[in-house]
């Protein structure tokens, strides 16, 4: 019983923390746009307005088209589940679980592009070719990332990663764990389509990645996604954020307010981040993931010395 | 002697290889050279107790590796109107993965030498014969006079690695010597440019082979 208190608890905290941080990025964006910005909680708003319209369907499309938008809401919180937030450890784990990790965002990926090509519009398919190019490129890096923290702590679940032996860890390989955060702040702007990598508020179909594949999803099934997107994003703060604060205080609420406030920060550091880049070229976005893979496979050459 | 803080260090001057390699404007090759001449200079205060000399071969690195033999080249840049493009024989991401490669196996050779147990502990010997590949990398790979120059730059910034492991009283004389040949190639090297320019168009190298007496 407590297990599934606990559970519920659980998601509707991360639930909160995703739109709140989304509305924070969309703020910092503002504030150096010398606008004032929507509320915080504006995405709550759109996804409550999108979720009471109906939803209009395409002659071609299947059941596919259904599972896209499902699986976007439902793999964050899978896997977040294997996630331990700052002192609250994870409430699934085992052994080998930073693989299901990886893989429930190969199968995510896997059912967005198909529910874009399912449809059967060009632009869709040009949308899920980008889409599956740049993270073919950011799966390796993501996984060199967990072997490398797999080897530092020798352990091999998401929670003995960033548990008891990460402090040790950080002392006797702080330079390897310093690539690690690096690149994982790169998978966060590459998986989830910020804006180096991508511009989520662009709507011109030539340059769009990740928007162009959800243009047909309408009402509801817009809102899942748009759910599943702001939760992807917070995922990957949540872990960035469990890599860099190793130390823990021991006072449980306190090292949830700090853990709260990191995530939050995070957000700032990307809205910062969309605010002084400009997108980069489709080729140059190759060379960077490229470049962010081979550091950290620097990275395992320097931990396996 | 620390070795993590040397092993950071180390790192940069690795990643800002692979940044040149990578980058495909001149200038910024010549500001990314001279910021990781800097970074290597930081090496002398963590192996021994520093001394007057060593503060003395600090300022003097800094001095001619961070400012003057940059602003050489920007200016020979300038002057001889070179095109900022690279020009790149082999493409920049196959250049990457070269000199991934290489540093591998610079690794992997390191590890087969009988190194001190104290040098042992930190990545000087892979780093140097890393950067000395990259180097080599970048000047077999660009076809203009110019980046052949920061080519030779970083093999300088390589040896320099080595040499600031065999600390001792040589140390201070060697490396300024080293230092005044690597000014002298610089400026040589730019007023070659310089002509190159005003004979052929835009410094590009294949087009020496073409010179008769």
């Amino acid at each position: 019983m407590q297990d599934i208190i606990y559970l519920i608890f659980g998601t509707l905290f991360f639930f909160m923390l995703s739109i709140v941080n989304l509305g924070i990025i969309i703020k910092v964006k503002a504030f150096f746009g010398g606008r004032y910005g929507v509320p915080i909680f504006q995405k709550m708003y759109d996804i409550l307005k999108l979720w009471q319209k109906s939803i209009k369907l395409s002659q071609t499309t299947s059941w596919v088209f259904f599972a896209g938008p499902l699986l976007a809401t439902i793999v964050p919180v899978f896997c977040f589940l294997f996630l331990p937030f700052v002192a609250f450890p994870s409430i699934l784990s085992f052994d080998g679980d930073f693989l299901l990790f990886v893989y429930m965002f190969g199968l995510l990926r896997f059912f967005t592009t198909s529910s874009a090509l399912d449809t059967g519009s060009s632009f869709e398919g040009m949308g899920s070719a980008r889409e599956l190019t740049f993270s073919f490129l950011v799966e390796p890096i993501m996984f060199v990332c967990f072997i490398i923290l797999a080897k530092g702590t020798s352990s091999l679940s998401l929670e003995d990663f960033f548990g008891y032996n990460i402090l040790d860890a950080w002392s006797d390989y702080s330079t390897v764990f310093g690539i690690v955060v690096v690149c994982f702040f790169v998978i966060m702007l590459a998986e989830n389509s910020r804006i180096p990598f991508d511009d989520p508020a662009t709507h011109l179909e030539l340059t769009m990645t990740h928007e162009v594949m959800v243009l047909d999803h309408s009402g509801p099934l817009l809102a899942s996604i748009l759910v599943g997107s702001a939760m992807k994003l917070t995922l990957f703060a949540i872990l960035i954020v469990d890599l860099a604060i190793p130390f823990k205080t021991g006072i449980l609420p306190l090292d949830t307010t700090i853990g709260i406030f990191a995530v939050l920060g995070m957000g700032v550091v990307v809205g910062i981040t969309e605010s002084v880049m400009a997108r980069l070229r489709l080729t140059d976005i190759k060379k960077i993931l490229m470049g962010t893979l081979i550091i950290s496979l620097f990275g395992i050459i320097l931990i396996s010395r | 002697m620390n070795p993590s803080s040397i092993n950071t260090i180390l790192l940069f001057v690795l990643l800002i290889n692979m940044f040149i390699l990578g980058s495909n404007r001149i200038i910024t090759a010549i500001k990314a050279v001279a910021i990781q001449g800097v970074i290597l200079a930081f090496l002398a205060f963590f192996f021994k107790e520093t001394t007057d000399s060593d503060a003395f071969l600090f300022i003097i690195i800094i001095a001619v590796k961070g400012f003057i033999i940059p602003y050489l080249l920007i200016k020979v840049t300038k002057m001889a109107d070179i095109n900022q493009e690279m020009t790149p024989l082999i493409g920049y991401v196959p250049t990457m993965f070269i000199d991934a490669l290489s540093v591998f196996l610079s690794f992997f050779v390191a590890s087969k030498l009988p190194l001190l147990p104290a040098h042992q502990e930190t990545i000087i010997v892979p780093v140097f014969f890393a950067t000395l590949m990259s180097g080599m990398l970048l000047i077999i790979s660009r076809q203009k006079a110019i980046t052949q120059v920061v080519g030779y730059l970083i093999m300088e910034n390589g040896v320099f690695i080595l040499s600031s492991m065999l600390t001792g009283s040589v140390t201070l004389l060697a490396e300024i010597g080293v230092l005044l040949d690597v000014l002298a190639g610089v400026f040589i090297m730019g007023i070659m440019l310089n002509h190159i320019a005003t004979t052929f168009e835009k410094g590009d190298a294949v087009k020496l082979t073409s010179l008769r007496e």
